[in-house]
């Protein structure tokens, strides 16, 4: 089963606990009496109350992972039952309060690898499941009546057939028209809606001509109803009326369904993913609780590594933060007392307290939440195209369908407003507004599926134009985590092994960088004897770490007490080491990390690492396509070559010993030679790379940070899921093409038709809804939707014909 | 060709109780999971 790794380890494994306090859950939980829990549950009466309680799970890709959370859960003393949603990434749970607590159920969840939180706000979820099934049951209405419609509207299009007598017709005109009421009053009332505000706001909308051509049918087929063989002639169109709204609905429905699956799985991951925090109760006395509940006069402690739950001032003396989302710059800042802290920055140094200034809601974080979900909602600039196509086309197939009408009024009025409306109908662009974002919509979603989220609509269209791809090295092409092989100390120093793996240990926590949590993990058997392990034990249980400060991409510094004595040590790359203090172990083809006081050089850790499965593969498959590829790294210029070696790369596209700066450089000449550069990384020491390239991809062990500045978030571990994605982003551009062509081609050749009065109404209507479907239906040949196979071969069979 | 007179009106009356049976349906939440519940009646216990 597909997982998520975990974005912060510590935080799965993190006591649950404080999340009893009802204060916690009560906001997202209802007590339901016993007569309703049993009414809901299809259980018999129970005694006690039962709570309702909706959770947040992330990490679910199949209906199995659903199933199997609902096991888990059912499993607990006290949960009476558990609904999961896959498509809501939602859980509900029906507990007892008598009987357990949410640390109870919420563990289970997470053992399986999900990660659950209980639910902030579904206020955005609510409003999509609403306008979901309003949307669905206005198709629905239309869709039935419309069948029974065509069953009384056959037998008229021959009457000679069935011998249909006048009053037998007047009878099955009736029955239509009461039928096609729901239509006009319920299920159009979207396109009476948009018409209206097309009118009143003066500009042109989709839905103009087609409310115009819908209500002059519908009046039309009424007039005649009522008065047989009258001024406005002898047919009726109920039939070409109600098959048009309905498959007019059948598309919007589509795009809506596809549009909220995307956008659901990354919103959650984007803004809803709450942690606690430490609020200050009384001198060194703390309570956790969770963001949501802070307030403004609050002191809170924020840890190493948190990100900051709202606006404050600085209570300690010294803090450093990172605020690259919200100003770009990914350099630690350093803050004094009194100074203002952001919500959404990172403490990169030690703990340190705030007070808290201003609610959540008002913060420059919660301003850049909006704009981000603005962006989601911003049209692709294929779209833009098409709309500002098909603006002034809805101009010139208003005045075409009034001259229409004006040409053949001496004639006949009811023949000239059906070929006015056959022009309506017929030209109507939906066609070609929904051939792009059908197209990018369906893709989305089944890369969504795949764990490959993308952030915004235009990054398809970018990924197309790729020639040049740039790798991070360390948890892209190799695997995160390095093996500690050796250590070597320097002979100047006294300190024993265990001391040194200690000093090392202790620098290395709580960094998520792979080489310090390779340290972390490590169990250090090929290095220490079991005596000097426990030594190392010994020592790492009695030293006292401070003023901790990570700086990303060159090493981690700390003040360490032992034995009280206090000691400024460094851990990091050979930059963060002074010149003089470094012997010149270069030559040791391994990842190196090196340990030193303000005195001198202690020693080096030596890693060495394994390419990542299939990362050959990957590379000889990129290289079939003709892309150029780099390899970029902070390593050792000889290790990184090694590694390209053993992927079949050319040494003089990989560059070692690169600060991000000069990654961000190297990027820039590129992109000034005319190449358009993907950047994949792991997210860590890569920002400002990240946000400098025209598509960035970021690889699931991504922090907080790179989700918000990278374009692509991978979230499986295999590699091919890049060629996956880079594969769908032609497939997609491959599709919207012929969309457009498509939807241009149709239009072009129907308008004369129909300005000739060569199609009656049911016949545009047809072309039309055809036009669309077959758009949709394309654009569904990109979607993993298995049931859409059949139709999807018909398409291209038709497109083959093209 | 009587019976005409009282099966169209007839029909009409059942389409509408169609859609009576069809917004229950909806608005119950019958159709907002379609994956998870397709695939719990292959779901062992």
């Amino acid at each position: 089963m597909q997982t998520t790794t975990s974005i912060d380890p510590t935080l799965t494994h993190m006591d649950d606990k404080w999340l009893d306090n009802p204060d916690e859950w009560m906001h997202c939980t209802t007590a339901l009496t016993p007569h309703e829990a049993s009414k809901e549950l299809h259980l018999k009466e129970f005694k006690t109350p039962v709570l309702k309680t909706k959770i947040q799970i992330l990490g679910m890709y199949c209906p199995a992972c659903a199933l199997n959370i609902e096991d888990a859960l059912r499993r607990v003393e006290g949960v009476k039952d558990a609904r999961v949603s896959l498509s809501a990434n939602m859980g509900t749970i029906y507990w007892q309060d008598a009987k357990c607590k949410p640390s109870d159920w919420l563990g289970p969840v997470k053992t399986l690898g999900y990660q659950a939180f209980l639910m902030e706000s579904d206020g955005a979820r609510n409003a999509q499941v609403k306008e979901n099934k309003d949307l669905f049951w206005r198709l629905c209405v239309a869709t039935f009546c419309m069948m029974q419609v065509m069953m009384y509207s056959v037998p008229t299009y021959d009457a000679n057939i069935l011998d249909l007598t006048q009053e037998m017709t007047q009878l099955l005109r009736l029955a239509s028209w009461i039928l096609c009421l729901p239509i006009v009053v319920f299920s159009c009332a979207p396109f009476w809606r948009g018409a209206w505000s097309s009118l009143t706001h003066g500009h042109l909308s989709m839905d103009l001509p087609v409310a115009i051509g819908m209500a002059i049918t519908f009046a039309l087929s009424t007039a005649v109803t009522l008065e047989p063989n009258g001024f406005w002639g002898r047919e009726v169109y109920f039939d070409s009326f109600s098959m048009f709204v309905s498959f007019l609905l059948l598309g919007r429905w589509t795009e809506m369904k596809m549009r909220h699956r995307t956008y659901g799985a990354l919103n959650a991951i984007i803004t809803n993913v709450p942690e606690g925090i430490q609020r200050e109760l009384g001198p060194g006395h703390y309570e956790q609780i969770t963001a949501r509940r802070i307030q403004v006069g609050d002191i809170v402690k924020v840890e190493s590594l948190q990100t900051l739950p709202s606006d404050g001032i600085l209570l300690g003396d010294l803090a450093w933060v990172e605020e690259a989302l919200l100003t770009g710059e990914s350099s630690p800042v350093k803050k004094l007392e009194g100074n203002p802290l952001l919500m959404g920055s990172t403490n990169l140094g030690s703990p340190f307290r705030m007070k808290i200034t201003k609610s959540a809601n008002d913060t420059r974080f919660a301003q850049i939440i909006d704009l981000l979900e603005m962006a989601q909602a911003s049209k692709p600039s294929l779209v833009k195209l098409a709309d500002q196509i098909s603006r002034p086309f809805i101009g010139v197939v208003l005045l075409m369908a009034v001259v229409c009408a004006a040409l053949s009024w001496h004639l006949s009025p009811a023949n000239a407003l059906i070929s006015c409306c056959t022009v309506l109908i017929v030209t109507c662009p939906c066609a070609l507004t929904l051939s792009v974002p059908a197209a990018i919509l369906a893709s989305m979603g089944k890369l969504a599926k795949q764990g490959i989220l993308i952030k915004d609509t235009n990054t398809l269209e970018s990924l197309s134009h790729i020639d040049t791809i740039v790798f991070d090295k360390t948890g892209t092409l190799t695997e995160s985590q390095h093996q500690l092989k050796k250590i070597h100390l320097s002979p100047k120093t006294l300190s024993s092994k265990p001391m040194f793996l200690a000093f090392a240990r202790a620098l290395a926590k709580g960094s998520r960088h792979p080489l310090s949590q390779s340290v972390c993990q490590s169990d250090f058997k090929e290095l220490l004897t079991a005596e000097e392990f426990q030594e190392f034990q010994f020592i790492e249980s009695h030293l006292e770490i401070s003023d901790r400060l990570e700086t990303p991409g060159q090493g981690i510094q700390a003040t360490l007490t032992y034995q009280n004595q206090s000691h400024r040590l460094r851990l990091g790359s050979s930059k963060l080491m002074d010149a003089s203090t470094q012997e010149d172990y270069s030559q040791i083809a391994l990842s190196q990390v090196h340990l030193a006081t303000e005195q001198g050089w202690l020693g080096a850790l030596h890693f060495d690492e394994t390419p990542k499965l299939k990362a050959k593969e990957l590379i000889q498959a990129l290289k079939a396509q003709h892309f150029s590829l780099f390899v970029l790294s902070g390593d050792q210029t000889l290790r990184v070559h090694q590694l390209a070696n053993k992927l079949d790369l050319e040494p003089h596209h990989a560059h070692g010993g690169m600060s991000p700066s000069d990654k961000l450089q190297f990027l820039n000449a590129l992109q000034k030679k005319g190449h358009r550069v993907m950047m994949v990384g792991d997210g860590f020491n890569d920002l400002p790379v990240l946000s400098g390239s025209d598509v960035s991809v970021v690889f699931a062990n991504a922090t907080h940070n790179a989700l918000s500045v990278s374009d692509c978030v991978i979230l499986s571990p295999h590699l091919e899921s890049l060629l996956d994605l880079i594969d769908q982003s032609h497939k997609t551009i491959k599709v919207v093409h012929q969309n457009l062509f498509w939807a241009f081609a149709y239009n072009v050749c129907c308008v004369p038709l129909a300005f000739l009065g060569l199609l009656s109404p049911w016949q545009a209507g047809l072309g039309m809804a055809l036009s669309s479907l077959l758009v949709v239906l394309n654009s569904l040949k990109l979607s993993p939707a298995p049931q859409t196979t059949s139709f999807t071969h018909k398409t291209t069979e038709f497109k083959a014909t093209h | 060709m009587d019976i005409l007179y009282l099966l169209i009106p007839l029909s009409v009356t059942l389409v509408l109780f169609v859609l009576i049976g069809l917004w229950w349906a909806i608005f119950r939440d019958q159709f907002d999971d379609l994956d998870v519940e397709a695939e719990r009646i292959l779901h062992n216990d």
